[in-house]
């Protein structure tokens, strides 16, 4: 998802840019608490996992491939706002480093895999909590929720993606939105397996580590 | 080693082994095109070549020498100390930060 140079209009690059460095902001903000000794070790590794998961991309049927986004797993193990800006990072290293996205689509970029992957599905996740309450002692209603949201967070950055695609004329919205819906639903199913094996083995090996206490 | 680098935990020990497994599952990655590039094939338009900020490591190649695999496993490699060092970084700005505050009177 990750876009290149050259497919967004600069009305859409400053959009973009304005809002995620916005966001940025709010998020660093919020999460430069966390810095601390007991939890920078998790913040490092979470990146870093990130990194090389964005690097594995899995065949998809048609003759494409998709990545995983890892940017709801990161908030709901680091928290929404260091969950954002560990993505900020991981995409800027990404595009400065290894040419991976465009300079110029670096904020559209962040937007989707960041702002929207991470916060827009950690939203989605505390509203899903919220509204099945009664029922989460079930055993499976958390699995549930967790990996709707993982694979909704996928599909959410997929329509924000084609949405400025779209304003800047790469091609007419509604082939823009079936096609990224489609390839990103399979990549949105992936995500939401991986989230929910990372979760329940955390839970498992160090359920202390993680503030698991917005989780249940 | 100081209390900065808690890595025997076995969270720490989980996601370092997680990392390793993904590292080598990168060997493995599909070369065939995401889903953007999937889609601006669809729609007759191909990836502009020409990005406006020069990389050391493009696509994920640290040495064109080198195979694929290879290039994928440096690269991810890293990838690791670049962001591991950049949050310690950041942490140990905002400690020295933090510290430099208290003692200004």
């Amino acid at each position: 998802m990750h876009i290149p140079d050259g497919f967004l209009t600069p009305p859409v690059i400053v959009t973009t840019y304005a809002v995620s460095a916005g966001s940025i902001a709010v998020a660093w903000n919020s999460a430069r608490n966390q810095f601390d000794e007991q939890t920078v070790p998790k913040i490092a590794l979470t990146a870093a996992f990130i990194f090389v998961a964005q690097m594995i991309n899995i065949p998809i049927s048609g003759g494409t491939s998709g990545h995983l986004l890892g940017g709801f797993l990161a908030a709901l193990l680091l928290g929404p706002a260091a969950g954002i800006f560990v993505m900020a990072l991981v995409l800027t290293v990404q595009m400065l480093v290894f040419q991976d996205g465009g300079l110029t689509a670096l904020g559209a970029n962040i937007l989707n895999m960041g702002i929207i992957d991470a916060g827009g599905g950690y939203l989605l996740f505390l509203l899903l909590k919220s509204v099945l309450k009664k029922y989460l002692n079930r055993k499976f209603v958390l699995a549930g929720i967790l990996f709707f949201s993982a694979w909704a967070s996928v599909e959410l950055g997929a329509v924000f993606c084609s949405a400025e695609l779209g304003f800047s004329h790469f091609a007419p919205w509604k082939i823009l939105l079936s096609l990224m819906l489609s390839v990103h639903f399979f990549v949105g199913l992936l995500e939401g397996i991986m989230t929910l094996f990372v979760y329940q083995a955390i839970r498992k090996i160090r359920p202390d580590l993680i503030s698991l206490d917005h989780l249940t | 080693m100081t209390a900065y680098f808690k890595f025997r935990h076995k969270f720490f020990r989980f996601f370092l082994a997680l990392f390793a497994l993904l590292l080598l599952f990168t060997v493995f990655s599909s070369t065939l095109p995401d889903g953007l590039e999937w889609i601006a094939q669809q729609v007759g338009i191909s990836e502009p070549g020409n990005s406006l900020q020069p990389a050391p490591f493009s696509d994920y190649v640290v040495s064109s020498q080198l195979p694929r695999g290879i290039n994928q496993v440096l690269s991810g490699l890293l990838g690791f100390v670049l962001l591991v060092g950049i949050v310690y970084l950041l942490y140990f700005v905002r400690k020295r930060k933090m510290l430099k505050n208290r003692h200004t009177p």
